[in-house]
């Protein structure tokens, strides 16, 4: 296992390379450009500004030159926020992405893997179509209907919770948590839903039935671990994206994350960032499939890496 | 102002849940302070790259240039107290006012002034917004030295002969060149934090201002705090201590944080909704201001292109675009119907020109349009089948496909509607891949000259559009100190411009915001600045 | 020979040369499923209202009528459902809108199906650097800027169905790659795969016969929720210009209308919002009923 997990650590460097590669050039084969903006500055100035940002040179030479900035870390300057360079605003965005997307996640998780569980133990009750319908609402209504609607009542109406804004009061994180963690919620507890079913039924929980373990404990020890597998595999790209942020929970709440960069930055062509941020979200769905390859193979011993 | 029952019944219609409501007030902090929602996060603080409005609304209280937009959007007097025009309307002489000061105290000098102008020329700063002394007004040698044809500073006019005045130079005489010198245009630079931080000293922490307020707080994409700076010239009159910027992008929200109490004035708000809480009670109607503003919408016809290299298809469809059921009942935008290029109540000075259907019944519109489309070959049995190319935002969505439907509907004309993003939506513009461009413009001051000057060829060829008689019509009133007599010959122009139907003109924009009853000293204008300095809370 | 669960297939393989075959034992077991039967009833019932509905309505789905714009729900004007911002008719459009959005949703989601069971079946039976190979591509595309993906399909090529469904597919089969494989790592260690293989059998034939029916269960249940995502998503792909574009809709964008004026003209989303969410519930339950009708430990 031990070398299995160092030899995928390995593996990130060329994967991360051909990502960046291959991103870097899609970029550049979409039309437009950061500064073709202001139709009214003159063919000079937007020169000045290509200049300013190495842009009239060859598409190699720019590879290179970004190339060589990675290898040192530096992701360069923004072209749209001028103000800043990526590494900015990134490590400026991130951790609030961070800290919403991991409450959310785990929130969900516990969320989903409970209702799920109960829906799965109490086959066509009202906790099972209870849970089913909390996790079509999740999945079926969206982030842009549903976030509006609880502005309206619990920031407006009852007046219990602020409408959005971030930073001067933990009580603006909980709508956004709710807002990510509700699509989530939905597709846990159908997961755990349906391989908790299978995983009751199969043989190894009648086996260890007959074995004459209480029946709990044999629910707790096979069913579960059985019926979280495919949880712990959607969990791993699920978790990448969700702290990695949302533009729409961000927009709603005007919550300062690093999501709004994903959709915003591609639209502007704020080349810099696009490959910022796409790096960011490489790695860390490298880490996260890792994490939950890892689990798995704990979970379920029989799951061998060669 | 209560929050209740009746806005519950506003929203009803969603929730019926909502029926016992409690309005809770938020916290405040003490002094007075003043929540301002400003859209989407400012692109930059730095006064000599700046370009947008909304960067520039924050700017406008972090600096003072040599001019500034007053209580009502006039000129007054900021850094510079008095200034003088020489007669042949070209050279500018301003007068510093005394004891003017660095938000750190050190004193300013007309060379600081003189070097942020000269900073957002210098190809090295890569600011888009050059343009405006090289283009917009002609500063001598402006354009040169942006272009890097002169590399000496001095050469360009605008000097620093003694520490208390600052001298511009003009090419040409230029009434409007007052307008292009205000707060966040003719920004003075602090050498030290540039020399010592490049381009982040406009950082929170690092910024070192000359304007009524100065930054403290800065959490990019969420909001920025500023507090009074006590070595403004004039502190004495600035009576909110603490302004707040907070980043609104969802419009709807945005709304819903002003109900809420969490923001005092809103950058934008969407009529229809505001509308309704109008009705319900939940907002005074005197809360919401609808003011005209210098952003103009049209659509532009490709000349290049069969059949829209003749006048009369041209006409037609600009005739049977309904323009009031378009804003009024559709879009329900706010924003005035226009018939001209220059939207209207931009500048009550300028005496416009109008297309030829104003003044039509629409019904005579139609019926001579149809005329018009069968004089060119089209008609039912030959339907006339077009391109039209619109940005992705939903009122330019809608408004084309309406558009697309009034065409249909009188003249039978099919239209292939294709939205793309901003910047395949550009290129497109170049590319020439369309026959109807969805087009806009934000002019550069609110006068007449920075729409028509911007139809010139050498301005946007994109346009392939080329008229002698208004080339030299326009020439005529760059070389015209006189103002009357020069928007005369820019109306003359300008009617040129429309006759030959280069565009269909839709409308002129609106800026619509919701601004608390206690926020006092709020006078709507035209250019939509003000400024936090004439503003004051007055909560009973 | 102790773990019964070698037994099954074997069973089955019996019960299917007795020559009641599995399917038909599955369609037994699902038509038992009142709930199931109901919803399959209720989603044929939205697909022909859909695909024929409009026909038998006295409005088009284009007809604007500049007198009615806006106006809600009401019998008097025969828009019984509302009209819309440029005074169409609701329903026309909902209903119109419904045939792409079932059709990328049925389609889209049945090709990333597909192709993310099989990716996921190899990359995780084969392994090694096979399964190393094929997860990092994965993880490469999992990070690719979608918007630009999209933008270039829609420089390179004509706006088209067929472009949406690769923009929709390109990115909707990850997931199920990634579970599918899971449930093979965990699949491959159990015991009746490495009887099959000792038995001889080849290792297509053991993922086509043993492994892919294996991960029904989970692939059933997330393809239900595939659905949504792919109809609700295809309206940020008509944002970008590559999916349905005026004066032609979706109940994706139609959504997304709705909620944008949920405040003041709330039939415009709780139209196209019911028909959705109808149509989910009806598959959620035909996706349960399917899942237990499939399931090998169920008899």
């Amino acid at each position: 296992m031990l070398r299995y997990v160092i030899r995928r650590c390995i593996g990130v460097i060329p994967t991360m390379f051909v990502l960046m590669t291959i991103t870097f050039f899609m970029m550049r084969l979409s039309p437009g450009g950061p500064f073709s903006t202001n139709r009214k500055a003159s063919a000079e100035i937007i020169a000045n500004l290509n200049r300013h940002f190495h842009l009239d040179e060859p598409l190699w030479q720019q590879y290179l030159r970004y190339l060589w900035g990675v290898l040192q870390f530096d992701f360069g300057p923004s072209y749209k926020m001028r103000d800043y360079s990526v590494a900015d605003l990134l490590i400026q965005g991130f951790p609030t992405s961070l800290k919403l997307g991991l409450a959310a996640i785990l929130i969900s998780t516990l969320v989903g893997v409970t209702l799920g569980t109960l829906a799965a133990l109490r086959r066509n009750s009202w906790i099972d179509y209870g849970a089913s319908t909390v996790g079509l609402v999740g999945i079926a209504v969206p982030n842009f209907v549903l976030g509006p609607l609880w502005q309206l009542l619990f920031g407006v109406m009852w007046g219990l919770l602020p409408v959005a804004g971030w930073g001067q009061s933990w009580t603006q994180m909980i709508l956004p948590v709710v807002s990510l963690a509700l699509p989530n919620i939905a597709y846990i507890v159908r997961l755990t839903r349906g391989s908790m079913i299978e995983s009751i039924r199969s043989n190894h929980v009648r086996t260890a039935r007959a074995k004459g373990l209480g029946e709990r404990l044999a629910i707790w020890r096979h069913a579960l671990i059985g019926g979280l597998l495919p949880v712990v595999a959607y969990l791993g790209p699920a978790t990448a994206g969700i702290i990695t942020g949302s533009i729409v929970v961000e927009k709603i709440f005007s919550v300062p994350g690093i999501g709004r960069y994903f959709v915003e930055a591609a639209l502007n062509r704020d080349y810099t960032v696009v490959m910022g941020v796409t790096l960011l979200y490489g790695f860390l769905i490298i880490l996260c499939n890792l994490f939950s390859d890892i689990v798995y193979g704990v979970l379920d011993p029989k799951v061998r890496y060669e | 102002m209560k929050m209740t029952r009746r806005t519950l019944l506003a929203y009803s219609a969603i929730t019926p849940l909502a029926l016992m409501s409690i309005r809770v007030g938020g916290a405040r902090a003490e002094g007075m302070v003043l929540h301002r929602g400003n859209g989407a996060a400012p692109q930059t603080l730095d006064p000599h790259l700046n370009f947008g409005a909304r960067d520039a609304y924050i700017q406008d209280d972090l600096y003072d240039g040599l001019v500034g937009y007053g209580q009502d959007g006039q000129i007054v007097g900021s850094a510079a107290g008095s200034w003088d025009i020489s007669d042949d309307g070209r050279v500018y002489t301003f007068h510093l006012r005394e004891n003017l000061k660095w938000t750190d105290g050190t004193p300013i000098v007309a060379q600081d002034f003189v070097n942020g102008l000269i900073r957002t020329l210098d190809p090295a700063t890569a600011s888009d917004k050059a343009y405006y002394f090289s283009s917009t007004i002609q500063v001598t040698n402006a354009g040169a030295f942006t272009n890097g044809e002169i590399t000496d500073p001095a050469l360009v006019g605008f000097a620093a002969p003694d520490d208390r005045t600052v001298v511009m130079t003009l090419d040409n005489p230029a009434p409007h060149a007052i307008w292009i010198l205000t707060s966040f245009q003719s920004s003075p630079l602090h050498k030290p934090s540039f020399e010592q931080y490049g381009t982040e000293f406009v950082q929170a922490g690092k910024l070192v201002g000359n304007g009524p307020y100065t930054l403290t707080e800065l959490v990019p994409q969420s909001h920025l705090v500023l507090k009074k700076n006590p070595h403004y010239w004039d502190a004495a009159n600035v009576k909110i201590d603490e302004v707040w910027y907070h980043v609104t992008e969802d419009m709807s929200a945005a709304t819903k944080r002003y109900l809420a109490g969490e923001l005092d004035v809103t950058v934008d708000a969407i009529p229809d909704e505001v509308e309704k809480l109008i009705a319900a009670g939940s907002i005074a109607a005197d809360e919401y201001h609808v003011a005209p503003n210098i952003d103009g919408y049209y659509y532009s016809f490709n000349i290049t292109k069969k059949p829209f290299d003749d006048v009369r298809v041209r006409q037609a469809l600009s005739m049977t675009i309904d323009r009031e059921v378009l804003q009024e009942k559709i879009l329900k935008s706010g924003y005035p119907p226009a018939y001209s290029m220059v939207p209207p109540g931009v500048d009550p000075a300028y005496p416009g020109a109008a297309v030829k259907e104003k003044g039509m019944s629409h019904d005579d519109r139609v019926a001579a349009a149809q005329k018009l489309m069968a004089e060119a070959g089209y008609g039912p049995d030959s339907p006339l089948k077009a391109v039209l190319l619109a940005t992705n935002d939903n009122d330019e969505k809608k408004k084309a496909t309406a558009v697309a439907i009034m065409w249909k509907k009188a003249l039978g004309v099919e239209i292939d509607l294709q939205f793309q993003e901003y910047q395949a939506w550009l290129d497109g513009f170049y590319a020439g891949t369309w026959d109807i461009f969805g087009d806009t413009i934000v002019a550069d001051f609110a006068g007449a000259e920075s729409y028509l000057s911007y139809m010139k060829p050498s301005a946007e060829a994109g346009y392939n559009w080329k008229n002698d008689k208004y080339e030299e019509l326009m020439n005529q009133a760059a070389a015209t100190p006189d103002v009357t007599a020069r928007n005369t010959l820019l109306a003359e122009a300008e009617q040129i411009l429309l006759d030959d139907y280069l565009i269909a003109p839709i409308s002129g924009g609106a800026t619509r915001q919701l601004v608390k009853p206690y926020v006092k000293g709020w006078i709507d204008n035209v250019i939509q600045f003000h400024a936090s300095r004439f503003l004051w809370v007055e909560k009973a | 020979m102790s773990d019964p669960a070698l037994d099954e297939p074997l069973m089955a393989e019996l019960a299917a040369r007795k020559g009641r075959s599995q399917l038909q034992d599955a369609m037994r077991r699902f038509r038992a499923n009142p709930l199931a039967v109901v919803s399959l009833i209720v989603l044929i019932a939205i697909v022909l209202a859909c695909f024929l509905g409009p026909y038998f309505l006295p409005f088009g789905p284009d007809d604007a009528d500049f007198e009615l714009i806006s106006s809600p729900p009401d019998f008097a004007s025969g828009h019984y459902f509302g009209t819309d911002e440029l005074g169409r008719d609701l329903l026309a459009r909902t209903l119109v809108g419904g045939r792409v959005s079932l059709l990328i949703g049925a389609l889209a989601t049945l090709v990333s199906l597909g192709i993310g069971v099989l990716y996921g079946a190899i990359s995780g039976f084969v392994g090694k650097r096979t399964d190393a190979l094929m997860m990092r591509t994965v993880d490469i595309l999992y990070s690719m800027p979608y918007v630009f993906f999209v933008i270039m399909l829609t420089t390179l090529f004509e706006r088209s169905i067929v472009m949406l469904f690769i923009a929709i597919g390109a990115v909707q089969w990850l997931t199920i790659a990634v579970i599918v494989r899971g449930q093979t790592l965990s699949l491959k260690g159990r015991e009746f795969i490495e009887a099959a293989r000792a038995g001889g059998m080849r290792d297509w034939s053991i993922i086509r016969k043993h492994i892919v029916p294996n991960t029904a269960g989970p692939v059933i249940v997330y393809a239900s929720l595939t659905v949504p995502e792919v109809i609700l998503g295809e309206s940020f792909l008509s944002f970008l210009g590559l999916g349905v574009q005026e004066p032609d809709t979706s109940w994706g964008v139609l959504l997304e209308i709705g909620a944008e004026k949920m405040g003041t003209e709330p039939w415009l989303l709780l139209v196209p919002g019911a028909f959705l969410v109808t149509t989910l519930f009806a598959l959620n339950f035909i996706a349960d009923g399917l899942r237990d009708a499939f399931d090998p430990n169920e008899r």
